[in-house]
């Protein structure tokens, strides 16, 4: 026989997890929060859902708190370590986000956005080769968002230096009318091509960078280094000087162009200033 | 575009038909038993010397017409000293047919300091090859005593006085006096017990060279008696900073006296051109082209090797680099270099490669400089990047035209943390064979297949020296080379299907020799006149 206390305990928990689930359904996520935090000081198994519910009200870092808190006291994968990673992503702490999103692709029933959150939360960490590696494999599950999901891989093996696995990837991609002016795109096929098979490849598609954003200065810089592979100083010091303002590794190109055209002044001031510059930098 | 023209000719000529039509041969693979390069790391610890072990030299120790090899080895760390015997440096004695006696022990050679490199070469003119180590707390100079036992006289030298991080060094003769002066490469102001802890993709890791502190290279004058006197400050070395980690000596200005190219770790390199008949050094990187590659950034220059790949007599330059760096190279002008990575297609071969040796060197005896590397990246392999920091070694053959491709024959070579690397023909069969060595490995010989193609090997045993076979074919005799590695065995030439050469020598000092219709496949031991 249960006793009465116990039953109306019961029937208390029932009441409040019907008005938290009603709260949650009406969008009303703080109300919620609070029906929740109100049964896990009941039961701390409810800690879960009051990390849900406040994550769903933007209240990350107390989201993050009680689902560190849930995640120690049950270890086993499951939906708290997505919310977690997903928690620490909107709080702008990637490197936090990664091990709890690794540990939410053991759950079995794995949402298509949990390779995109954690090649998000490699990405954000600098983490570039699985962050690469991650949005690969959300894009063989997510086809709507796959060319989007390509790309990003292929940006990702490029910050890694891995021209060789970025380039088939932003070669799949050429030829989207979404990219075809899209001119972070096509700089960094560009830049992708001239590294891995030389300027004369990878020109082209630099000057339909600068074209579609004459203002997208990697696209300059790497436009102006490239013609000065192709000993064309006269037509890299435009793209150079544009560029040397933001980036001074360009005054020592720029002040060769500037050289190899005669302008002896110029050059010595550009080397001077790249050697003062850089000296700062470097020292 | 007439020279490479030229060029191409000219490889025509020399290359026979049927060296075009072999297939690639396969390179054997011959691990050196009894020696793991240490470097004292850890899992959780990662201090920097770790990443830096690794250089070897080869030469002949007891004159018996083999190349012997000498090999550093690191320590403990953060104290920096080897307290156990696998820490020993190690000499093994060439016995032929690609054996190898470990004789360490009976050459009283195994030295106490964390060591990173060294340079080989005899120093006192007594007929025997002395060894230098640069280490973790300095150099330590092992004088050969010619009866296969060497003694320590760094302090008696007035060598032990330099402290600190030393990587590599060089013999030469500075001022032409006739005997070998000493130059050392200094990396970084490091201490041990206030080292950081690094995070590299959420594991430990080494530390970016940007944590040190810069510090300057030492330059000790041989006055002569066996005893050095130390002249970095006097010369203007000890007023230029760096983060040295190699260094090659070649006359770039053909002036006669011999200049210092040192490669620096993510900031300027330096070139040091040699003023005032050796008393004097002028930096002159930036003047002469060769301070940073083209576009700018500075590279994390590795090793380090100068010679005349492409047949105009002036030594040029190559060094190695980290991934997306390339391996740059330039050529010599004579008043400055042109970097020629693009056009000699090394870019395009080396973009994704990290490299610590490179060695020009003709594997295939086909009359043109090849360059060998050894490669892996700088991290841990125990770090966040985890095995992909290891690479394979690599040879990219010299095409005769200006332009490098691919070598073939080493598939079989295993991916590791290579570092140094040296080339010789070690069992005399008149093909350069290989020795690398590796991080927490066992070192390597890579046999050569050997190409039915014609030899000579020009024993000068004089760093500074110049040989010239045929027409175009110029090599540098340098004490150093690669990564912290030297070789002061005879100089290698393939011939192609040439069968008799004229070859002229020339010392520093302005001596010279020239010897007529030398025979083909043999080896040749020229003394100055």
């Amino acid at each position: 026989m249960i006793p009465l206390f116990t039953l109306l305990l019961l029937q208390d928990l029932s009441t409040l997890h019907g008005a938290a689930e009603s709260a949650m359904r009406e969008r009303r996520y703080a109300d919620a929060a609070g029906i929740y935090r109100e049964l896990a000081e009941k039961d701390p198994k409810w800690r879960l859902n009051l990390g849900m519910a406040l994550s769903y009200a933007n209240k990350h870092r107390d989201a993050v708190s009680e689902l560190k808190a849930f995640t120690k006291a049950n270890p086993q994968p499951g939906p708290a370590y997505l919310f977690l990673g997903v928690a620490y992503l909107k709080l702008e702490q990637p490197c936090d986000a990664i091990e709890p999103l690794e540990l939410a692709l053991q759950w079995p029933l794995r949402p298509v956005s949990r390779w995109t959150e954690l090649a998000d939360a490699y990405e954000g960490c600098k983490r570039w080769e699985p962050a690469a590696k991650a949005y690969a494999e959300a894009a063989k599950i997510d086809k709507p968002n796959q060319p989007g999901l390509i790309r990003q891989s292929a940006h990702c093996w490029r910050m890694a230096h891995r021209y060789d696995f970025a380039k088939p990837l932003f070669a799949s991609l050429a030829h989207e009318s979404r990219y075809g002016n899209n001119a972070e795109f096509l700089f960094e096929y560009g830049d992708t091509l001239m590294r891995l098979d030389g300027a004369e490849v990878g020109i082209p598609w630099l000057e339909k960078a600068v074209l579609a954003d004459p203002q997208l200065l990697p696209a300059r810089s790497a436009l102006g280094r490239g013609l000065m592979e192709l000993d064309r100083p006269l037509d890299a010091v435009p793209h150079l000087a544009h560029a040397a303002n933001q980036d001074p590794t360009l005054l020592l190109p720029l002040s060769r162009a500037y050289r190899a055209l005669g302008r002896r002044v110029d050059a010595a001031e550009a080397e001077a200033k790249y050697k003062s510059k850089m000296t700062e930098r470097l020292f | 575009m007439r020279e490479s023209t030229t060029r191409s000719i000219l490889a025509l000529l020399l290359v026979s038909p049927c060296l075009n039509s072999t297939p690639p041969r396969i390179w054997t693979i011959h691990t050196i038993p009894g020696m793991i390069l240490t470097t004292g790391e850890t899992v959780a610890r990662k201090p920097l010397p770790a990443t830096m072990p690794g250089g070897l030299a080869l030469f002949d120790f007891d004159n018996d017409g083999l190349q012997d090899i000498f090999f550093t080895n690191g320590g403990d760390l953060p104290a920096g000293r080897k307290s156990k015997p696998e820490h020993a440096n190690r000499l093994y004695r060439n016995i032929g047919n690609m054996r190898f006696e470990d004789v360490t022990a009976r050459a009283g050679i195994a030295g106490t300091d964390y060591a990173f490199g060294t340079t080989v070469a005899d120093y006192d003119r007594d007929g025997h090859t002395d060894i230098l180590v640069a280490g973790l707390h300095g150099v330590t100079l092992h004088r050969n005593r010619g009866d296969g036992v060497f003694t320590d006289v760094t302090a008696r030298a007035g060598l032990g006085q330099l402290k600190g991080w030393s990587v590599a060094a060089a013999w030469f003769d500075k001022d032409n006096d006739g005997d070998l002066d000493l130059f050392v490469v200094r990396y970084v102001g490091w201490d041990g017990a206030t080292e950081r802890q690094c995070i590299v993709d959420g594991k430990p890791d080494f530390c970016h060279p940007k944590q040190y502190p810069p510090t300057s290279n030492a330059l000790f004058e041989n006055k002569g008696d066996g005893i050095f006197e130390d002249v970095s400050t006097a010369s203007g070395i000890a007023a230029q900073t760096g983060k040295g980690m190699s260094v090659v000596v070649a006359d770039f200005d053909s002036d006669g006296f011999a200049d210092l190219f040192v490669s620096n770790d993510r900031i300027f390199n330096q070139l040091f051109l040699n003023r005032d008949r050796g008393r004097r050094f002028e930096e002159a990187a930036f003047a002469w082209g060769v301070a940073v590659p083209n576009d700018g950034n500075p590279p994390s220059s590795m090793g380090v090797d100068a010679q005349d790949f492409n047949g105009d007599g002036k030594p040029d330059l190559i060094y190695s680099a980290l991934r997306d760096e390339t391996f740059p190279i330039y050529r010599n002008t004579g008043s400055s270099f042109v970097e020629a990575t693009a056009q000699t297609r090394m870019g395009i071969l080396t973009r994704l490669m990290a490299g610590w040796g490179i060695l020009f060197a003709d594997l295939d005896n086909d009359g043109f400089p090849d360059i060998l590397a050894a490669r892996s990246d700088a991290l841990s392999v125990t770090g966040g990047k985890g095995d992909s920091v290891k690479e394979p070694p690599s040879w990219f053959r010299n095409r005769g035209d200006g332009k490098f491709e691919a070598g073939a024959g080493w598939d079989a070579v295993p991916r590791a943390m290579w570092r140094g690397a040296a080339a010789a023909d070690l069992d005399n069969d008149g093909c350069l064979d290989v020795v690398l060595t590796a991080l927490q490995e066992a070192p390597r010989v890579l046999r050569n297949p050997c190409q039915q193609a014609n030899w000579l090997e020009i024993d000068v045993r004089e760093p500074g020296a110049r040989i010239r076979v045929g027409e175009s074919q110029w090599r540098v005799v340098s004490s150093a080379s690669g990564y912290a590695s030297s070789n002061a065995g005879p100089q290698h030439f393939g011939l192609g299907s040439r069968k008799e050469v004229n070859i002229e020598v020339f010392w520093p000092g302005g001596r010279s020799k020239r010897i007529e219709k030398v025979k083909a496949n043999r080896q040749l031991r020229v003394a100055a006149p």
